[in-house]
């Protein structure tokens, strides 16, 4: 089964260049991109896809007012993609499983992709709560340092 | 300033006018003294001086009046002319005043009547009066383009401090994380559709730090260098945002060679950007315009975001005071700079300053 993911991000070439990243990738399909935080609520209440690229800072809701109007709403898996390194400990507090700093490269993206494949993996076998709280004690991925 | 150091440097720029004119006064006193003894007059010390006091007194209260003339009627290219036709009756007017109050203060020192002491002052004194007269415009002349010096020094130095403000400001924009990150974001993703417009984007951004980094001092720049700096800066904006924003521009033709303070739009249009345009998910529109009104040249930068906001942090207001001290210093009370709701929605910024042309002084 394909992973349902989607792009959200104000702008347009920052779209494309997930776009192009995410096409190549068998299991990956993309349902949709939104260019700000009101359309990607819409969207992800709508479409409830597995994993999420969300930016911080978008026009009307940023990012975290994204998962704050979501609620209760089932969490897709969140990848952060943004200019910013100062959001990365609130990325880590919403359980973000990444957290990619513009610009990247493929490898980088890669690494990203694979960590969010896993997670939505372990979701699926319902594994999700164990690792979810397993993480919020470690806190200390070396990426996010 | 405190009013007591305003009273403390008012007494003491008396007290040494008073010290100045009583060291002339005594060393006229001396010099009576020695030259009456030499040809066997009989003067006493107390008469030597009190005589000279007398006369140099006398001169120290009507130069008050000099100096105030002088102050108001200066010897600056243009004024000449009017300012000759005041100092020189007034010259005739401060010996003639001189002698009748030097004869009035004489009635005092001596037995005689005020004509018999008005007499030989008209004949002794008449030209050395005036002369009295240009030393005193001079010397308040001397004062008055040290003075002037001072200030012009004091405010290029402002000026540069304003501009190296200006450009760091223009440079914290452009490595601003957001601009910058995001940018080089765009240029990578660029790379992989268009790789010569990935090509010009390097270029513009390149264009642009240089601009900021550049070292040189030049106050000012015509509008037409500024307008492609801005063209740059824009051009990347819309890359990056795409539909979102557009860009429209009507300046007239003749404000193109104008002079304007270097680097004095793009915290306008930065500030119309970043609070108009992106908080906001409808296309965003930003106008820049410019055009000569009656010796003015009016520039306007207008967005169609959310118009004047008290809830703007003021630290994103910095850009905007900077502009305003900048266009005190360089213009004085002759420029305009106001921020008000635009007729549409929106927020619009207009600058007014005299229209100086780039190789005209005026």
């Amino acid at each position: 089964m394909k992973i349902r993911t989607l792009i959200v991000d104000d702008e347009p070439l920052a779209r494309d260049r997930l776009r192009q990243l995410l096409q190549d990738e068998k299991n990956i399909e993309i349902t949709g991109e939104c260019a700000d935080g009101l359309e990607a609520v819409a969207a992800i209440r709508k479409t409830a896809p597995d994993l999420l690229f969300l930016d911080v800072q978008m026009p009307e809701i940023d990012g975290f007012g994204v998962l704050e109007a979501l609620g209760t709403v089932p969490m897709p898996v969140i990848v952060f993609v943004t200019a910013y390194e100062q959001f990365a400990v609130r990325a880590f507090e919403v359980h973000a499983v990444d957290y990619l700093l513009k610009p990247f490269d493929r490898e980088r993206f890669k690494k990203a992709l694979r960590r969010a494949i896993d997670q939505v993996g372990n979701r699926e076998g319902g594994v999700f709560q164990q690792r979810q709280s397993a993480c919020s004690t470690i806190c200390c991925h070396p990426d996010w340092r | 300033m405190t009013i007591k150091n305003v009273l403390q440097s008012r007494w003491i720029k008396w007290l040494l006018w008073f010290v100045f004119w009583t060291l002339i006064g005594l060393s006229f006193a001396f010099q009576f003294y020695i030259s009456s003894a030499k040809a066997g007059l009989e003067v006493t010390w107390k008469q030597a001086v009190s005589y000279a006091l007398g006369d140099w007194y006398v001169f120290a209260v009507l130069s008050i009046p000099v100096v105030w003339l002088a102050r108001r009627f200066d010897f600056e290219s243009g004024n000449r002319a009017r300012s000759l036709a005041v100092h020189l009756p007034a010259s005739l007017v401060f010996s003639l005043g001189y002698m009748i109050l030097r004869a009035w203060v004489g009635r005092w020192q001596s037995e005689a009547s005020f004509v018999e002491a008005f007499q030989p002052l008209l004949v002794k004194t008449w030209h050395f009066n005036l002369l009295i007269y240009w030393v005193i415009v001079a010397v308040s002349f001397a004062f008055d383009y040290y003075r002037k010096y001072r200030e012009r020094e004091l405010r290029t130095m402002e000026l540069e401090k304003q501009l190296a403000q200006a450009k760091l400001q223009a440079l914290q924009m452009q490595l601003n994380p957001h601009f910058l990150f995001n940018t080089l974001h765009s240029i990578s993703s660029l790379m992989h559709q268009d790789i010569e417009a990935a090509d010009g984007m390097i270029t513009q951004l390149s264009d642009l730090l240089r601009t900021a980094l550049d070292s040189s001092d030049t106050q000012e720049v015509t509008l037409r260098q500024e307008l492609e700096f801005l063209q740059r800066y824009l051009k990347i904006e819309q890359t990056r945002f795409g539909s979102r924003l557009s860009v429209k521009t009507d300046i007239a033709p003749d404000t193109l060679d104008a002079r304007v303070p270097n680097l004095i739009l793009q915290p306008l249009v930065e500030n119309a950007i970043r609070h108009g345009i992106e908080p906001h998910a409808k296309p965003g529109r930003v106008e820049l315009r410019a055009k000569r009104e009656a010796g003015t040249l009016v520039l306007e930068v207008c967005d169609n975001g959310a118009g004047l906001r008290k809830d703007v942090p003021s630290e994103e207001r910095v850009g905007l005071s900077n502009t305003r001290a900048r266009l005190r210093t360089l213009h004085g009370e002759a420029h305009g700079f106001e921020l008000r709701d635009a007729p549409g929605g929106g927020l619009l910024v207009r600058l007014v300053i005299p229209f100086r042309k780039e190789n005209s002084g005026t």
